[in-house]
C-alpha cells in the first residue's frame, strides 16, 4: 500500500498541486477579504478533472497555507487575513511598530509549519482509529449523523443558534428539490427542467461563498473612490528573520502545548482556528515568565497562536474523513469536494480508498513543511500582494466563479444557479444568517432521507423512537446531539443571567 | 416621540413562514404520500424554527425600545453598490450565455474595475487580458474542458 501511496504522492500532478496550493493559499490568506473557504470553493471545478488525491493535496495545502498567509498581514498591517490570525494581530503589529516585524514573520513561519505538520501526524495516527467507529453504524445512525452535523454547524451561526439551525434545515429543503430517488417523483421543481436533477452543489457553493464575498468587497465602493489603499511598512521588513536554535529550544514547550491544543480544538466540532489560537495564546500567557509582554509585542504569543491555528487544520479533517462531520465552514466545503470526487467519508476512506486517503494525509504533512520552506523564501514578496486593490479582485472573482460553475457540467443553467445562490448568500450575510449550514444541509439531505426511511423499515413493528433508543450507537449519537444543542443554550442562558445581575 | 425600531428578523421570519406554508401546501397537493413524507417533516421543523426567529425578533425589538438595541438592520446605503454590481454580474452572465466567454469577460473585468475607480490604464488592459488568457489556456489545453 505504502509504495502506491508514495508513487501517488511523487507523481508530477501531485507535486504541482502541492506547490500551487501552498503558494496560492499564502497569497489568498494574505489578501484581507479573501479566505480559504472561498478559495477552495473556486478550486473544486478546477480540480474536477484531476485525480482525487492530487485535488485534495491542493485544497488541503490552500487550507493550511491560507492560515499562515493571514498571519503575515496581521503582523505587518494589523489586518488579519483570516479570522484565525486575529490572536496574532496585536502582538505581531506591536513588534512591527518596534521594528521587529521580520522577526515576528519568521516566528509565524516556523510556528505555522510545526503546528500544521504535527496536526498532519495526528491525522495519520488518529483518523484510522476513529474510522473504525463507523463500522458500528447503519441507516438509523447515518440519519443521526446528519442531524449531529447540522446541529454542530448550525451552532456556528455566531449570534443565534436558531438562525444556524434554520439555515441547515433550509439546506435540507433545497436538497429535496429534484427527482426523488425512491419514488421517481419530481419534488419542488415547478416545471423547471433545470431542477429535475436537483440543485448542483458546486455552483451553489461558489455562489454562496465567492459571489457573495465579491459583493461584500464592493461595499468599499466609496473607499475605492477616495483611492484608499492598504499600506505596507517596508521599513519593518529588515533585520533578524528566523529564530536561532537556542530560541527554538526555549519555545519548544510552547510549540508542543499549542500544537496539542490546536489539534484537540480542531477535532472538537464547532471550534475553529480562531478559538484554537486564542486558547493557546491564553495558555502561553499563563506559562510565560513575562505575561505582561502579551499584547504589547511578545514573540511567545505569536509562537502559540500560529502553532495552534495551523494545528486546527489537521485536527478538523479527522471528524470530516472518518464520520463525515465537518466542524467548520472550510470542512463543509471540503465535504462537498469529497463527495464530488466520489469519496464517501467513513470506513471506506480506510478500506477501498485507503491509498487515496493516505496520499492526501502525506500530502498535507508535506504541504505544511513546504509552506514553511517557501514562506522563508518568499514571505517578503507575498506581503506586497496585499497592495492589490479589491477593485481588481472583485471582477477576477466573478469571472473565475462563472467559468468554474459552468465547467462542472458544461451547463449555463449552473451559472444562473450560481447567481441565485450568490444573491441568497449576500442577503444572508446582511441578515446575519450563516451560509455554511445551507451547504451542509444540501450535501447531507440524501443520506439523511435514506437513513430516515430505512430506519422506519428496519424498526418494523417497534416504535421508531424506541428502536433508536435500543441501539447503543444511536443512543450515543442522540446524547451527542442533545449535548450539542443544549449545552450552548445553557451557557448563553447563564451568561444572560450573569449580565442581568451585573 | 422616540421612533420605534423593528428588527429585520421579524420580516425575514414571516417570509420564511410563508415560504414553508406554500411548500407544505404544494407537497400535499402535488406529491404522493411517500415522496412528501421527508419534505413535510423538515418543512414543519423549518416553520417551527422560523417561529422561534420571529419570537426572538419581537423580543429584540422590545429590548430596543428601552434603548438597548441588540440587532443591526441592513442599510440601503451599505447594500446599494453591491446590488448594483450584482445587476452587472447578471448582465455579464446573460452576455456569456449569448455570445460566449471571452469578449464579455474582457469587457466585464475592465468595466467593473473602471466602475470601482481603478484608473491605471496598464492595469485596465493587462488584468482582463491576463485573466482571460490564463483561463483559456487552463481550461482548454490543461484541463481539456469546454468554455461557454
Amino acid at each position: 500500500m505504502w509504495t502506491t501511496v508514495f508513487a501517488n504522492f511523487f507523481s508530477l500532478e501531485s507535486l504541482i498541486a502541492l506547490v500551487v496550493g501552498v503558494v496560492g493559499g499564502m497569497v489568498i490568506g494574505a489578501l484581507p477579504g479573501l479566505n480559504a473557504t472561498m478559495a477552495i470553493s473556486l478550486l473544486i471545478p478546477i480540480t474536477y478533472t484531476m485525480s482525487p488525491y492530487a485535488a485534495f493535496i491542493m485544497m488541503m495545502a490552500v487550507y493550511t497555507s491560507a492560515f499562515y498567509g493571514g498571519s503575515l498581514t496581521a503582523i505587518l498591517i494589523h489586518t488579519p487575513g483570516t479570522p484565525s490570525s486575529a490572536a496574532t494581530a496585536a502582538d505581531g503589529y506591536a513588534l512591527t511598530q518596534k521594528g521587529r516585524g521580520l522577526e515576528a514573520m519568521g516566528m509565524s513561519t516556523v510556528a505555522s509549519m510545526i503546528g500544521g505538520a504535527l496536526s498532519g501526524v495526528a491525522l495519520l495516527t488518529l483518523a484510522p482509529l476513529l474510522g473504525k467507529v463507523t463500522l458500528l453504524f447503519s441507516a438509523p445512525e447515518y440519519f443521526l449523523i446528519v442531524i449531529l452535523g447540522l446541529s454542530i454547524i448550525g451552532g456556528l451561526g455566531g449570534g443565534s443558534a436558531v438562525k444556524g439551525y434554520l439555515m441547515g434545515v433550509f439546506g435540507l429543503i433545497l436538497g429535496t428539490i429534484g427527482t426523488d430517488t425512491i419514488t421517481g417523483q419530481l419534488r419542488f421543481t415547478f416545471g423547471n427542467m433545470g431542477l429535475y436533477s436537483g440543485i448542483s452543489t458546486v455552483p451553489a457553493l461558489i455562489g454562496l461563498f465567492s459571489i457573495s464575498q465579491a459583493m461584500v468587497l464592493c461595499e468599499q465602493h466609496l473607499a475605492f473612490r477616495r483611492g484608499e489603499h492598504r499600506v505596507v511598512d517596508e521599513s519593518a521588513l529588515h533585520g533578524k528573520f528566523l529564530p536561532t536554535a537556542k530560541e527554538m529550544l526555549f519555545h519548544l514547550p510552547n510549540f508542543i502545548r499549542s500544537a496539542i491544543i490546536g489539534i484537540v480544538v480542531g477535532i472538537l466540532p464547532g471550534a475553529g482556528g480562531d478559538i484554537g489560537a486564542w486558547f493557546a495564546y491564553g495558555q502561553a500567557k499563563k506559562a510565560s515568565k513575562h505575561p505582561e509582554e502579551f499584547g504589547d509585542g511578545a514573540i511567545e504569543a505569536i509562537c502559540a497562536s500560529e502553532t495552534a491555528n495551523n494545528a486546527v487544520t489537521g485536527g478538523s479533517i479527522i471528524p470530516l474523513i472518518t464520520l463525515g462531520i465537518p466542524g467548520s465552514t472550510v470542512a463543509a466545503v471540503l465535504l462537498g469536494a469529497l463527495i464530488m470526487h466520489g469519496l464517501t467519508p467513513g470506513q471506506s476512506m480506510f478500506g477501498k480508498n485507503v491509498t487515496t486517503t493516505y496520499t492526501i494525509i502525506i500530502g498535507f504533512i508535506a504541504a505544511n513543511i513546504l509552506m514553511g520552506l517557501i514562506g522563508m523564501l518568499i514571505c517578503r514578496q507575498v506581503i506586497k500582494i496585499t497592495k492589490v486593490s479589491d477593485a481588481i479582485l472583485v471582477p477576477v472573482i466573478v469571472v473565475l466563479s462563472t467559468i468554474g460553475s459552468y465547467s462542472i457540467n458544461n451547463r449555463i443553467s449552473d451559472v444562473y444557479m450560481m447567481l441565485a445562490f450568490g444573491l441568497i448568500g449576500y442577503l444572508c450575510k446582511k441578515a446575519g444568517l450563516p451560509t455554511a449550514p445551507i451547504i451542509l444541509g444540501l450535501l447531507l439531505e440524501s443520506t439523511g432521507e435514506q437513513g430516515f426511511k430505512n430506519a422506519i423499515l428496519m424498526a418494523k413493528d417497534t416504535p421508531v423512537l424506541l428502536y433508536y433508543l435500543q441501539r447503543p450507537a444511536s443512543l450515543v449519537l442522540i446524547l451527542l446531539i442533545v449535548a450539542t444543542v443544549i449545552v450552548p443554550a445553557i451557557q448563553s442562558a447563564v451568561k444572560a443571567v450573569r449580565n442581568r445581575k451585573a | 416621540m422616540k421612533k420605534k425600531s423593528w428588527s429585520q428578523d421579524i420580516i425575514i421570519a414571516i417570509l420564511l413562514l410563508a415560504l414553508s406554508a406554500f411548500l407544505i401546501f404544494h407537497a400535499i397537493t402535488v406529491q404522493s404520500a411517500e415522496a412528501r413524507q421527508f419534505p413535510i417533516l423538515i418543512l414543519l421543523i423549518f416553520a417551527a424554527l422560523a417561529v422561534a426567529m420571529l419570537v426572538n425578533g419581537i423580543r429584540d425589538s422590545r429590548a430596543a425600545e428601552d434603548g438597548t438595541p441588540r440587532f443591526q438592520n441592513m442599510k440601503w446605503e451599505e447594500v446599494k453598490y453591491p446590488l448594483l454590481v450584482f445587476v452587472f454580474i447578471v448582465i455579464y452572465v446573460v452576455a456569456v450565455d449569448l455570445v460566449g466567454f471571452i469578449i464579455p469577460s474582457l469587457l466585464f473585468t475592465a468595466g467593473l474595475m473602471w466602475f470601482n475607480y481603478a484608473r491605471n490604464k496598464l492595469a485596465l488592459i493587462l488584468v482582463p487580458c491576463g485573466l482571460v488568457g490564463f483561463l483559456y489556456v487552463l481550461f482548454t489545453f490543461i484541463l481539456k474542458t469546454k468554455m461557454p
